[in-house]
């Protein structure tokens, strides 16, 4: 065993730097020990201890930084050391990198890249319509990821937009994938043909992830914000979105995902589409079929009909044959319920949603309420079924955790999953629950270990009660979470994995139309 | 009610000269014409502030200064300034410069000009920038005061906004704030003295070491004796060893006990800043700050959050745990150790006096 280190004298370098290093270089061939620390005296007694601690070591300053490195023998040791101070020199090159310049305004962001032509804006929300006026006089297409912004201004920065032919996604738009980057709350999804224009953010990542599984891709994901199909923003920027599909190259297929645009918004899109040539899929869940149709789009009546449907028209495969699919696959839906059902007690009657993602509870609403009747909610389809306390279900219920009052002083429940585990707890006590439903939606800047936060609280659950626990997963295999292991995870952990939300609810329905499995 | 509403760091320092018997080492500074919230607008003592070179090499950043005296009149805006800046300072040397962070020593004392990310603090200066390497030389510098524009920046006062009457919803904060961090502190830090499952993630000998020298060397300080505080000073990884971090944390705890108990304690802030300061200028300065009860802005809106509105704690104190790889954990886990112990049994080194 041989020591080797070295005194920088005046050198500095912040803590993160010194850590990593020294951890990488822990990892260095034939390197027992390294490390990276200030020259104190109680640095020195602990390198003494740890038989590092050189006689050259002893004149060190507490300013002085000492490198360190314990090997198995002496050429590993000086080995260990020139890497060591390798890896150090590499890290001061990163830190002072010009590419790590970060602007501090639009304008000197627009001078580092010049070629630039989108910004995205995340300010808080009452600054963010004036940067994003900015960015639009700079001709720059603009994603507004801020919230709270005043509604006057918004509709002056959409109308700009619009003028300019601009994009403004946003206010409150999490989700776009633009040229095949994901932006804000997004999954790693395959590039391909079908373009997508969103007023629903977990909507674009559920439609996007089905299209990329089934082995389709995107051209661009653009999201608009939910608030954009009202009366008062008429849908200034969704038009604009669709605009740039139906002129897009890159795009052979255009989905439309939205809760229903108001019918003036709905009767501008139709004059926008009387242009295109593109076959349109439109899911605005919950709307009329009859007015979908009459705007020239095919209707899907969920997310997943609709990804599907842009995957089979994006292959050529014929409506005939997509048809067949769908009813075979409701068929193992519906024996997979009966199964199930047979599990349930008869005192347990009702369905306990609790979501990450607004859209998909939103979805999980529409169709269950057509399958088993009223269900209450904090964000209700009808609102006399607004639940009187947010925090108590009663009889058939879907929560939506990333509404204001369960977010405010906490992260958005795709990345805390406390709240919500907590809950899971709860109803599987309560007798009266047979399922509790649950999705979880995974990608950028969601929460990085889904599997180790839900699968344990999934078992538990399952201990504590007699409820089924059906889970439905947004992403891919590609996303940093890797969707396959999330899936194994909760499966062994105990419950009902369905990859698509629309599937997971009518399976939820199907349980409760027949509970005793007959 | 604020306190210490109304009075200077100066008057910090003179009291903790006064009563106890303990020697006051920090002079008493002037602060210039600033008065404490107020914006510098239209103030006749605009200053800036420019780095030309010297021979002494104090700094190897690889980048060319932008701005070398003489041969460039650009003015950065100061956002706004610390409540112990002296304006009436003019020259200073570089001591450190990183892209968000430059330090500087005026008088013997540390002054950081830093983005508006890293924040307020009362030896904190705060431009209008992402990006200060620009503002540094390539082999050392003294600091000139001719480009940083202050004439439109507030004055941060650091003082904690807290009294008596937060003591009690203070005690359940806490042990929100002892959650995140154990959830969310980096893997070297030292949470483990909140939750020995965290001990496993120090795995070389090296950082085993480093782990157990810690925890016993704090443990020895809190058992009331003031001394034990040089065997954690100086201790640990980082440029701010985390054992001065640590320290700090129970400086702030001893400070913030003391006003909820009123509790004269500035003279034992002192002796135990006395005893751990060592000749690192960086941490010497958040130690003295601490000491005097001064604290940086994300730990000031933490204490905020913590004593007064529970629904901020979480983002406050996720802001406080991203300074430095493990140095926001480290005062946290200094300063919520501290304040249970002192909850629990009072200020231990004053019982055994």
């Amino acid at each position: 065993m041989a020591a080797k280190g070295v005194i920088r004298k005046g050198e500095y370098f912040d803590s993160v730097t010194l850590m990593l290093v020294a951890r990488d270089a822990s990892k260095i061939d034939g390197v027992i020990d390294a490390t990276i620390v200030m020259g104190t005296a109680q640095n020195k007694s602990i390198l003494e201890m740890s038989e590092m601690l050189l006689d050259e070591f002893r004149d060190a300053s507490d300013n002085d930084l000492i490198i360190a490195v314990k090997a198995k023998d002496e050429a590993a040791a000086v080995l260990g050391l020139k890497k060591t101070e390798e890896l150090l020199e590499k890290s001061r090159q990163r830190t002072t990198d010009s590419s790590e310049y970060m602007p501090k305004s639009i304008e000197s962001a627009i001078n580092v890249l010049p070629g630039a032509n989108m910004v995205i804006i995340s300010v808080a929300g009452k600054y963010a319509a004036e940067e994003a006026m900015k960015a639009l006089q700079h001709d720059l297409h603009v994603m507004i990821f801020s919230d709270n912004v005043p509604k006057d201004k918004t509709l002056e920065v959409k109308k700009l937009g619009r003028e300019k032919g601009l994009l403004v996604m946003g206010p409150d738009c999490g989700t776009a994938i633009i040229n095949g980057a994901p932006l804000g709350f997004a999954n790693v999804v395959n590039r391909g043909d079908i373009g997508i224009v969103s007023a629903a953010g977990t909507g674009l990542q559920e439609v996007s992830s089905i299209i990329s599984n089934e082995g389709s891709g995107i051209s661009q994901g653009i999201g608009t914000g939910g608030i954009d199909m009202k009366i008062d923003f008429g849908g200034l920027s969704f038009l604009t979105g669709v605009e740039a599909l139906i002129a897009d190259p890159q795009t052979e297929v255009i989905t439309l995902i939205s809760k229903p645009p108001h019918p003036e918004v709905l009767e501008r899109i139709g004059e926008v589409l009387k242009t295109n040539r593109k076959p349109v899929v439109a899911a605005f869940l919950g709307a009329d079929p009859a007015l979908v149709r009459s705007i020239g789009a095919i209707p899907a009546s969920s997310l997943e009909e609709a990804a599907l449907l842009s995957v089979s028209l994006s292959k050529g495969i014929s409506m005939e044959q997509f048809n067949k699919e769908i009813e075979e696959s409701e068929n193992e839906l519906k024996e997979l319920a009966k199964g199930l059902a047979k599990q349930l007690r008869p005192e347990q009657k009702y369905v306990r949603g609790l979501f990450q993602g607004g859209t998909l509870a939103y979805e999980t609403q529409v169709i269950l309420k057509d399958m088993i009747g009223d269900i209450n909610s904090n964000a209700p389809l009808d609102p006399r079924l607004r639940l009187a306390d947010s925090w108590r279900s009663v009889g058939h219920t879907v929560v939506d955790l990333g509404e204001d009052e369960f977010t405010v002083g906490r992260p958005h429940p795709q990345i805390d999953f406390s709240l919500r585990n907590k809950r899971i707890l709860e109803e599987a006590r309560d007798k009266s629950v047979a399922i509790i439903y649950l999705d979880v939606v995974i990608g950028h800047g969601t929460n990085p270990n889904p599997g180790e936060e839900l699968a344990p609280v999934i078992s538990e659950a399952r201990t504590a009660g007699n409820a089924l626990i059906i889970v439905t997963v947004t992403g891919t295999d590609r996303d940093p979470q890797n969707k396959h292991k999330i899936v194994k995870m909760y499966r062994d952990a105990g419950a009902i994995v369905l990859e698509r939300n629309a599937s997971a609810s009518r399976l939820a329905g199907y349980i409760l139309q027949d509970p005793r499995g007959n | 009610m604020a306190f210490y509403a109304g009075r200077t760091l100066e008057q910090d320092s003179k009291e903790m000269s006064r009563g106890f018997g303990w020697s006051v080492v920090e002079e008493p500074r002037s602060r210039g014409p600033l008065e404490d919230g107020k914006s510098l607008r239209g103030s006749r003592d605009r200053r800036s502030l420019v780095m030309s070179e010297l021979d002494t090499p104090s700094i190897r950043l690889g980048v060319s200064s932008l701005l070398e005296e003489g041969k460039n009149s650009v003015n950065i805006a100061a956002v706004s300034v610390g409540d112990d800046i002296d304006l009436n300072a003019k020259r200073g040397v570089l001591h450190t410069a990183f892209r968000q962070v430059i330090n500087c020593t005026v008088d013997g004392r540390l002054v950081s000009i830093v983005t508006p990310a890293t924040g307020s603090g009362p030896n904190n200066i705060v431009v209008d920038s992402a990006d200060l390497t620009f503002l540094a030389s390539g082999e050392g510098c003294t600091c000139d005061l001719s480009v940083i524009d202050v004439s439109n920046a507030k004055v941060f006062d650091s003082r904690p906004v807290l009294d008596e009457r937060d003591a009690s919803e203070f005690l359940t904060s806490l042990h929100f704030l002892e959650q995140i961090v154990i959830e969310e502190a980096s893997r070297l830090s030292c949470a483990f003295m909140l939750d020995e499952r965290r001990a496993g993630y120090f795995s070389t000998p090296f950082e085993r070491s480093v782990r157990d020298h810690l925890r016993h060397s704090f443990a020895g300080f809190l058992n009331g004796s003031v001394e034990e505080v040089v065997f954690l000073k100086g201790a640990g990884f980082g440029l701010t060893p985390q054992g001065d971090d640590l320290i700090s944390g129970t400086l702030i705890a001893i400070y913030v006990y003391g006003l909820m108990k009123q509790l004269p304690t500035e003279g034992l802030r002192h002796e135990i800043y006395n005893r751990a300061r060592t000749s690192n200028a960086i941490s010497n300065s958040f130690l003295l700050y601490a000491s005097l009860g001064r604290v940086y802005e994300k730990f000031k809106d933490l204490l905020d959050a913590l004593a007064h509105d529970k629904t901020r704690i979480h983002d406050a104190a996720s802001r406080f745990l991203g300074i430095g790889e493990t140095s926001g954990a480290d005062v946290s886990t200094g300063f919520i150790v501290s304040m249970k112990q002192f909850y629990k049994g009072g200020l231990p080194w004053l019982q055994k006096e």
